[in-house]
């Protein structure tokens, strides 16, 4: 089933290989790569190349920095770098993920290299070369590297209780009559700094566009996520805004660690997006605090500001019973939460943050609220994660006292939803205002997703907060759970 | 992951844009890949390379490291930016 709703080939995060194995086909007296009906395979006498052609073309391999591995009758297998490769063929190596069927009839994407130019064949990993030449034809060996478990494009059941991307969340959201509108934020991009993020077949199968990732830290992979939390939580802006382009930026080190927020915040910055979605804070400050923010916290807080003046609407996670400087700054989207039980109730969720700020005045988080899961262990949404992940692994195990997911731990789907999940689905929200009126300033759209929201009145935010949803604005919940085409027809309406 | 490895980012506040500017190529002189602040420069690294510009640099500082004498005047305070967590 998962076949007839994949590519077949699709793009690649992978990086091409420093060291690449390829075979160089010297001509014979017919042609393996030319007229392909003429083939024949009952002897190989014909492809066979003679010995001062081999010779020549072993010489100019050589000469070209090729490290012959072996050698036959009828050609070379050989061992060099792209830009080898490129000069041989006056094409262009490149990564491409492809489906192919495994052990178990199991389907899995796996990264294959191409030369792809003016001239180069259709066929993947073969090449011609660029001048009439003894070389018959160049391939660019078959991996045997870059193999994953191939998780399911489709969300994976569990007996607990919980909503489904894409479509759950766009209802409950209020997403699905500005889709109808063919509003589904085209036009918009979203930087999203976090821990990584991988091309996982969720994404290809719903055909969202994803730039390629770019990394804080030079050095690390942009094509993994070690933890999984980017690649869960950007699959809620989708869900949303499903024709936005997403720009991941890693900023967690190779095992996984959220080290380089801030570089990743300026870079997000430096390209200006629309919107950045942000679903990390700081911690370990009790609420009240008896300080005030630190300078390194100032100092990140005028980044923001400088952001959000600049045109770029800054969301932030309200926290999970943390208290931190980022989703107070002023002009911030802070994204608290809502849940709705299974009677279709809605609730301040008590294991988000909701507070007054004693930083900056005027300023309450959250401004509104996305989908959010409750005490005592917050499992709701069903969210694609990097098969054997620790977000895969973290979320199936038992944690005091209470079951996993009841999914594997290597299967690449985990049930989530902190703030995390908000922070996202509150930036799809904004993005589907901005595709309908492009070029508004961020606090229009902060005003038209706050005017619309649908008022929470039952429940209460964090223990360490306690504050209590009341009938209009409260501490709890700010202006209450979106509507995301309620917020797109303001915004038509209003400016 | 040894102490040495983890990596930090630090704040550095400068007096000028000027200043700035020559903070910039000293840090890039290094190697590292600074990246300009409104306050001035962001540096990330490893605390073994960050001791390249910063040598008594352990990696227990909480909020401010000590402005190596070379970086005074134009850089005045160099601040850790904490540690911080996704929302799950």
């Amino acid at each position: 089933m998962h076949r007839n709703i994949l590519p077949t080939i699709t793009d690649s995060d992978n990086p091409v290989p420093q060291k690449i194995i390829g075979y160089v086909k010297v001509r014979g007296t017919q042609s393996l790569f030319a007229n392909p009906k003429k083939r024949s395979f009952r002897s190989a006498k014909a492809y066979r190349a003679k010995p001062k052609d081999l010779a020549s073309v072993e010489h100019d391999l050589n000469k070209t920095g090729f490290t012959i591995l072996a050698k036959s009758q009828l050609g070379f297998s050989v061992l060099g770098d792209a830009r080898q490769f490129e000069q041989l063929t006056g094409g262009e190596v490149r990564t491409v993920e492809k489906l192919v069927h495994k052990a178990g009839d199991m389907h899995e994407y796996v990264t294959h290299l191409d030369i792809t130019g003016k001239n180069q064949p259709k066929t993947l990993g073969v090449g011609l070369p660029k001048s009439k030449s003894l070389i018959d034809g160049i391939l660019l060996e078959k991996p045997g590297q870059f193999h994953s478990v191939f998780p399911s494009p489709i969300p994976l059941p569990s007996p607990k209780y919980h909503l489904n991307p894409p479509n759950d969340l766009a209802v409950v959201l209020g997403a699905v009559k500005a889709h109808r509108y063919g509003i589904f934020g085209q036009g918009v991009t979203i930087a999203m700094p976090d821990t990584g993020w991988y091309r996982h077949p969720y994404f290809t199968a719903n055909r969202y566009n994803i730039k390629r990732p770019i990394v804080a830290i030079p050095g690390t992979n942009p094509s993994t996520d070690p933890f999984g939390h980017g690649t869960a939580q950007s699959s809620n802006i989708f869900a949303v805004a499903p024709a936005i382009t997403l720009q991941p930026i890693r900023a967690t080190d190779s095992a996984g660690n959220l080290v380089a927020p801030v570089a990743a915040f300026l870079k997000a910055k430096a390209l200006a997006p629309q919107i950045i979605s942000n679903s990390w804070c700081g911690s370990g400050t009790d609420y009240p605090p008896s300080t005030g923010p630190d300078e390194a916290d100032l100092s990140f807080a005028a980044e923001v500001v400088d952001a959000i003046e600049n045109g770029i609407l800054v969301v932030f996670a309200a926290g999970n019973g943390q208290f931190a400087v980022e989703p107070q700054i002023p002009g911030v989207l802070a994204a608290g939460g809502v849940y709705m039980d299974r009677h279709g109730i809605y609730k301040a969720s008590d294991f988000a943050s909701g507070y007054y700020s004693p930083w900056f005045g005027g300023v309450v988080v959250p401004t509104v609220c996305g989908l959010c899961g409750m005490q005592p262990r917050p499992q709701y949404l069903m969210l694609p994660v990097p098969a054997g992940s620790q977000l895969d692994r973290m979320a199936s195990n038992e944690l005091h006292g209470v079951k996993g997911d009841r999914t594997a731990p290597d299967d690449g789907w985990a049930l989530l939803s902190g703030t995390s999940s908000a922070a996202p689905q509150v930036a799809g929200a904004a993005a589907l205002i901005l595709s309908a009126k492009p070029g508004l300033r961020p606090g229009q759209v902060v005003e038209a997703l706050s005017r619309t929201a649908h008022d929470i009145v039952h429940g209460h935010s964090s223990a360490q907060f306690n504050q209590h949803a009341k009938h209009g604005f409260d501490n709890a919940t700010g202006w209450g759970l979106i509507d995301a085409s309620a917020a797109v027809e303001y915004a038509k309406s209003h400016f | 992951m040894s102490d040495a490895q983890r990596h930090l980012e630090l704040i550095l506040e400068v007096s000028s844009d000027p200043e700035r500017d020559k903070v910039m190529a000293r840090l890039r002189q290094l190697g590292f890949d600074p990246l300009v602040m409104k306050v001035g420069v962001l540096l990330g690294g490893d605390i073994s390379a960050l001791r390249r510009l910063i040598p008594t640099l352990t990696g227990a500082e909480i909020e401010s490291v000590p402005v190596p004498p070379d970086l005074v005047p134009a850089v005045r305070s160099i601040r850790v930016f904490g540690p911080r967590s996704v929302n799950l």
